[in-house]
């Protein structure tokens, strides 16, 4: 058995930083030990035993958390292997030096959703994160390689300073979209108020990637196998992939003001252009 | 002494088809429509009839719906034969740059299944081609694949990064004697016509039929392979090896390269039933097989167990 549940217990009304919660340290420890495992707070120290009910399962590779875990700060922090499921809303830094493997999220996250921490230059390298609800401001920043899903919207500097990567989001966008983005794919529903002197203007071109992706896209956990199926159901990113793969896109490439090459890809609206 | 076995009147021979392990992978090739498809598979396919002088054997194995491709649009699934893998990279490389990257609307993606964990036998596709690119390629990875998007002047050509290498069998074959040119073509077209929906084969000749079956070595000491002198009608009367019989006048052949021994039995076996029914007015007298008395190749498919 290598799949672990934990379940808030109580109410906490101080963060907490859950970054020790990892499936790579869990590996090696029993119950007991997880339970005495300490996670810092702004009021004190708590052993993860007093905040969750852990249970070891029968899932290979899997962490699954129940709760609504708002004040918890980097949840599946490093996560580097298996999946790690949040049946809840989760705090900033989620998924902070994510590098390999899933992470989903059926809640919320907040601000800095799998941004570096602290000094660190660089953001999550690689793997898959899920969330079905909305993200705070500068998700994704600093993002190397792997992908984001967000079924909800997103908050201001999305993508900021983005060096590779893909991130879909299902619904509205806020400021300063891709900001000093060098490379790196973010696709969202509408096309976004950029500045002329960071971005190019919108064109429009042939590409097979977007059917590619539309067709090879895996949306749901675990191959579609076991309880995690249906877990986030991203019907509102697999819409927008749809629309990309069947009515064509628009791209807007920069951010130039770093010599960026990253590109901003939105669907053609074809019921407008029939309007117009 | 047993009687021969006969199909339809066609004897056919108590001998065996011998074939050798070669390199094997599968590619699929989409486009925009189905004429930029077939101009980019010809173009990449051609020249690819023997590994004796052209490096490669390849072919067209399936036509494919648009749900059976990678990226929704429909394409070919093409399978590649050679005898090394550093030939095989040399030949896909250079096929993929200069035959379907070159081709308007084109995409081409990996076509054999990953094995977990994932085989460390690749063949390059976009890994060589990004650079085309000239820093614009983008990759991107979808569910642990790697893909290459290189700009081109319609848009983008998109790539699997490599393709996984496995072992394939070549040099399964069948003979086909008949007492005219027009019955040995009749056959042999049923034949390679009953052969083309098994996946996992390809008959690389021209229409999947050759005329020049060859045997090892030659007199010329820079060839390593001739004419095979014992089945040449023009060369019967001063040839005591000479294996044809009495009305056999034409002969062609139907080599088949296969991922798999049964996907070559299965072949062997449509292409000799269909050949021995096919309209040619009782004029296809005997199916054979080409071996060098099993010396050459370890997969030996003897003619009376294929059809049984």
């Amino acid at each position: 058995m290598s799949g672990w549940t934990l379940e808030l217990r109580c109410d906490i009304h101080s963060f907490v930083d859950a970054s020790p919660i990892r499936l790579s340290s869990f590996a090696n420890m029993s119950i007991h030990q997880v339970n005495k495992l300490p996670l810092s707070a702004a009021d004190g120290t708590y052993p993860v035993g007093e905040l969750f009910k852990v249970s070891k399962t029968s899932h290979h590779e899997t962490l699954r958390m129940f709760g609504d875990l708002r004040s918890f700060r980097g949840i599946a922090s490093e996560h580097s292997r298996g999946t790690f499921f949040v049946d809840g809303n989760v705090g900033d830094y989620a998924g902070s030096r994510f590098c390999a493997g899933d992470v989903w999220i059926s809640g919320s996250a907040g601000d800095y959703l799998a941004a570096p921490l602290g000094a660190d230059r660089s953001g999550m390298s690689g793997g898959r994160l899920v969330v079905g609800g909305s993200v705070g401001h500068h998700a994704g920043r600093r993002m190397r390689r792997g992908e984001i899903v967000i079924e909800g919207s997103a908050g201001d500097f999305l993508g900021a300073h983005l060096v590779a990567g893909t991130i879909v989001v299902g619904g509205q966008v806020g400021g300063q979209l891709g900001y000093a983005m060098r490379r790196g794919t973010l696709i969202v529903p509408v096309l976004p108020t950029v500045e002329k002197q960071r971005f190019s203007a919108a064109i429009e071109y042939e590409s097979a990637f977007f059917s590619l992706l539309y067709q090879q896209r895996r949306l749901h956990p675990g191959g579609g196998h076991g309880p995690s199926e249906g877990f986030v159901a991203c019907t509102r990113t697999r819409e927008l992939l749809r629309r990309i793969a069947v009515d064509g896109f628009q791209s807007v490439r920069g951010d130039f003001s770093v010599g960026g090459q990253g590109e901003l890809i939105v669907p053609i609206d074809r019921s407008q252009q029939a309007n117009d | 002494m047993t009687e021969p076995l006969q199909i339809n009147g066609v004897e056919i021979d108590a001998t065996f088809a011998e074939a050798f392990d070669m390199k094997a992978t599968r590619m699929i090739l989409t486009a925009a429509d189905r004429q930029w498809i077939d101009a980019a598979a010809n173009e990449m396919t051609g020249f690819g009839t023997s590994v004796i002088a052209c490096g490669i054997e390849i072919a067209v194995e399936q036509t494919l719906a648009a749900d059976q491709t990678p990226d929704g649009r429909e394409g070919v699934s093409i399978l590649a034969f050679a005898v090394s893998s550093k030939e095989m990279e040399k030949q896909l490389v250079r096929r993929a740059g200069q035959c379907v990257l070159t081709c308007p609307t084109t995409a081409l993606y990996a076509g054999i299944a990953e094995t977990d964990p994932k085989s460390d036998k690749r063949i390059p596709i976009g890994k060589a081609l990004r650079y085309f690119g000239d820093g614009h390629q983008i990759s991107k990875q979808i569910d642990g694949r790697r893909f290459w998007r290189i700009p081109v002047m319609d848009g983008e050509f998109v790539c699997d990064h490599d393709v996984a290498r496995v072992d394939g069998i070549g040099g399964g074959n069948l003979i086909l004697f008949a007492d005219s040119l027009e019955a040995a073509t009749l056959a042999s077209r049923a034949a390679v016509d009953a052969m083309r929906p098994i996946p996992g084969m390809i008959t690389p000749f021209p229409g999947g039929i050759t005329r020049s079956g060859s045997k090892v070595g030659s007199k010329y000491p820079a060839l390593f392979a001739s004419t095979n002198h014992r089945f040449c009608p023009s060369l019967r009367a001063m040839n005591r090896e000479s294996m044809l019989r009495e009305n056999e006048s034409v002969g062609m052949e139907i080599v088949i390269d296969g991922l798999t021994e049964a996907d070559i039995a299965a072949a062997m076996r449509a292409g000799i039933l269909a050949a021995c029914e096919a309209k040619t007015r009782g004029c296809l007298l005997r199916v054979t097989a080409g071996n060098y008395g099993g010396k050459l190749g370890r997969h030996h498919f003897h003619l009376a167990e294929v059809v049984r």
